[in-house]
């Protein structure tokens, strides 16, 4: 397959703009961009800044399938989006969305790909020809037959990708593709986009994890309030400079310090010799992962997709029962209770009718008197910067505000061990150094006893983890530092894992952008 | 095999291989045939010929506990709604197999239970069990895509067929969503307690629904823009991958069923006239 036919043309959008129905407020203004045959376009921005908005533009999906009001005009190579067939725009842009696992329409990997080429009609032995085509490029030839729910966060990626690809659009946009990869994952599915991109592919990528991304890219977009705010050559200085005006770097909070007041002789968990295998399956997970956790600590989990991480953490909540193995918790001070857990999925979590009401959920069912629960409430809502939202209902937030809700709802517990699982998905990093630099502060402040959090960003374990968990291979690889981590070249590579790239640093100013470290 | 949660298929099987097509119309036949017979002894064999062909879909023993939690929740609510409802009301001829010989099981403050009704009722389960289980061996021995096919092909409009197989796709995710739902309720504190406070119990539990649905939400807005966006539209002809291709054993089987249906058809036709002239 080659994208050579769409080499004369561009993708272009005058003066875009789009209001959601109901809304008073444009999520697009005045956007009018081209994109060139082959080019690679990384969209940056804040959550909620409109990138997603915009690939759906540029997909045609907006004014199609939406009731909102949209001003200007999309070309899509030879075609203007408005009134556009579904099948027609399908053939010249393909989207994938930020979740993959919701994506997936069927039962395995050889229906979902023969899905979109059954809609453009085509005769059985070209779907043949495609699905081994694009099964085989993307790796998954061996898991052909196997059920869709059952593939890893990685191989969903590169299916939704595939399943795309072998329709045969000549611009393919991106949201958020490496939110849910490890760093060889993310690489694989780079270094793929760069073989397409040679054909003639036009790429455009919404992303946070700009550091993988940039030294790739061509042109970088930077969006604010649904306006393109930085229009940069991705590869020069400048390119940094804007993501530094538009707050999209890690820059340091002042006053904050990565702290080391564990308490070595304040034990919160003891986790012995734990084994865990999924029913029906005779090869564990993980085995024999055995450490401590003490006060004041704030551990993270790091390694590679399918390793079990999130299973780890769901262990110590007791979602799942360890199949061999103990995990003996100190006893909770009253007032307080054990874990508190905010899954990767934080919604799941909202249940009440309003902010101030799920925070003082927990508090309530501890039967704590009135005025402590209000107490913790309104200390834990400014903490995290949502005092302001307690009269709405949780569940109609953005992403960035359901995400800290959920972790304030389990704070207000004050538990003895919070479990975050990758907090930085769907996040932009101003967003989760917010929220992680808050929850840091009840930790100094003894509020709450320790936090282990899983990520595969590693700016997150530079700043805020003490000590660095390496789940990996079946077994626990490494319980180090995360200046040992770093140095060491082989035990990252083993954990899918990669050190933070100085431009992105908190601690350093280099502005040349440089290919990370694998 | 794969799995749909709790319960495993498998699509390996001699029925696995059968053409959706003649499953589909193995299930058309047994639900024509439990509306038409009414002799004790035909419900029975109704009854078996459904259990036979779900022994050899080759299920797990776990599979089995489970469709026998959900034929044994189907008899139990029928046996109990025909025993309280009884009352000795005998208005169908399907009663007239029962020797009339009515008498209260249990009977406290006016609620009162029939043995008459329970037996009816148990009689009567025999219909609907036969055909759940040849409703579930028809799923669990099917690939939801080719049940798509197939489903298409006996002129089940796409949109209704489809939104039918993404449901049993996105089964499994829904249910892991709602034990994490439960489990984080959990770790801030709530306990369940339907006996001390039966409303505030109801009053969580129905507003934990609330996450689920709001995902679940979310999950089909973005189910709807991916199949948009993939070209699909229910209304336009689509080809059908893998094509199906009935094979002359499948043939001679479908040949089978429709002989059998028409067969039953028409007895009962002729009875029902008879009856009618006396």
């Amino acid at each position: 397959m080659t994208f050579a036919a769409a080499a004369d043309a561009i993708v272009m959008a005058e003066r875009v703009g789009y209001t959601f129905p109901g809304s008073e407020r444009a999520a697009l203004a005045e956007i009018s961009l081209t994109f060139a045959p082959g080019s690679l376009t990384v969209l940056a921005g804040p959550t909620g800044s409109g990138k997603s908005t915009l690939l759906r533009v540029l997909a045609g999906l907006i004014p199609g399938s939406a009731s909102g009001r949209m001003e200007g005009r999309v070309r899509l190579f030879d075609l203007d989006t408005r009134g556009a067939s579904s099948l027609d725009l399908a053939t010249r842009a393909g989207l994938v969305l930020q979740s993959p696992d919701d994506q997936i329409c069927t039962a395995d990997p050889v229906s979902e790909v023969a899905f979109g080429l059954e809609n453009l009609c085509l005769p059985v032995p070209e779907i043949e020809r495609r699905i081994d085509q694009w099964l085989d490029r993307f790796g998954l030839n061996a898991q052909r037959n196997q059920a869709t729910n059952t593939l890893s966060g990685g191989q969903k990626q590169r299916l939704t990708l595939a399943s795309i690809l072998a329709m045969g659009p000549r611009l393919l946009l991106l949201d958020e593709p490496l939110a849910q990869l490890d760093a060889a994952g993310a690489d694989g599915l780079l270094d793929e986009l760069d073989t397409l991109r040679a054909a003639g592919l036009t790429v455009v990528v919404a992303e946070h994890r700009l550091d993988e991304l940039l030294h790739r890219a061509n042109r970088l977009l930077i969006l604010a309030d649904g306006r393109v705010v930085s229009d940069v050559p991705a590869g020069r200085p400048e390119a940094i400079e804007a993501l530094r005006r538009a707050n999209l770097t890690l820059a340091a909070t002042p006053g904050e310090s990565q702290s080391n007041a564990t308490n070595a002789s304040n034990t919160i968990a003891h986790i012995n010799e734990l084994s865990f295998c999924w029913p029906g399956r005779t090869q564990p997970l993980w085995s024999d992962v055995g450490f401590d956790i003490r006060a004041g600590e704030c551990l993270a989990v790091v390694g590679p997709n399918g390793s079990g991480k999130s299973t780890l953490l769901a262990a110590l909540a007791g979602l799942v029962s360890p199949s061999a193995g103990r995990i003996v918790l100190a006893g909770a001070t009253p007032g307080s209770t054990q874990i508190g857990l905010t899954p990767q999925n934080a919604d799941l979590t909202l249940f009440c009718r309003t902010v101030a009401d799920e925070l003082a959920f927990g508090p309530r069912q501890l039967r704590l008197e009135p005025a402590e629960v209000a107490r913790r409430v309104s200390q834990t809502a400014e903490a995290l910067a949502i005092h302001n939202l307690m009269d709405q209902p949780p569940l109609a937030l953005s992403q960035g505000q359901r995400l800290r809700v959920a972790v304030a709802a389990a704070l207000t517990l004050r538990p003895r061990l919070l479990l975050l699982d990758e907090p930085s998905t769907g996040q932009d990093p101003q967003q989760v150094c917010r929220l992680l630099s808050a929850v840091r502060a009840l930790l100094t402040a003894s509020e709450i006893g320790a936090v282990l959090f899983s990520t595969h960003d590693p700016r997150l374990v530079e700043r805020y983890a003490t000590r660095v968990l390496v789940v990996a291979e079946g077994q626990l690889l490494a319980d180090c530092s995360p200046a040992a981590l770093f140095s060491d070249a082989v035990l990252m590579s083993r954990a899918g894992f990669r050190a933070p790239p100085a431009q992105f640093s908190a601690t350093t100013e280099s502005s040349a952008i440089a290919r990370p470290t694998r | 095999m794969s799995s749909l949660g709790w319960i495993e298929m498998n699509d390996r099987s001699w029925l696995a291989r059968r053409d959706p097509r003649l499953k589909l119309a193995w299930l058309a036949v047994l639900s024509l045939a439990s509306v038409l017979i009414e002799s004790r002894t035909g419900l029975y064999a109704l009854f078996a010929a459904s259990l036979v062909v779900a022994i050899g879909v080759r299920l797990s023993a776990r599979t089995w506990i489970v469709i026998g939690a959900i034929l044994a929740t189907l008899a139990w609510g029928t046996v109990l709604s025909q025993a309280l409802f009884f009352m000795g009301d005998r208005t169908t001829p399907h009663i007239t197999l029962i020797a009339p010989r009515s008498f209260r099981y249990f009977d406290f403050a006016g609620v009162q239970l029939w043995r008459d009704g329970a037996l009816f009722g148990l009689l009567q389960s025999l219909r609907l069990l036969a055909v759940t289980l040849a409703g579930l061996s028809v799923c669990l021995s099917t690939s939801p895509q080719r049940l798509l096919a197939a489903l298409v092909a006996v002129r089940v409009p796409v949109a209704v067929s489809f939104m039918s197989i993404a449901a049993l796709r996105f089964l499994p995710t829904i249910l892991a969503e709602w034990a994490t739902v439960r489990q984080s309720c959990r770790l801030r504190g709530y306990r369940p307690r339907p006996w001390r406070a039966p409303w505030n119990t109801l009053r969580m539990e129905t507003a934990l629904m609330a996450p689920v649905l709001a995902a679940s939400l979310r999950r089909a807005a973005t189910l709807a823009t991916s199949l948009s966006n993939r070209g699909f539209d229910a209304t336009r002809p689509r080809t059908t991958y893998p094509a199906l291709r009935m094979p002359r054993t499948d043939m001679a089987l479908l040949g089978m069923m429709i002989v059998t249906a028409v067969t039953l058809s028409a007895v009962k036709s002729y009875h029902w006239f008879m009856m009618m002239n006396g």
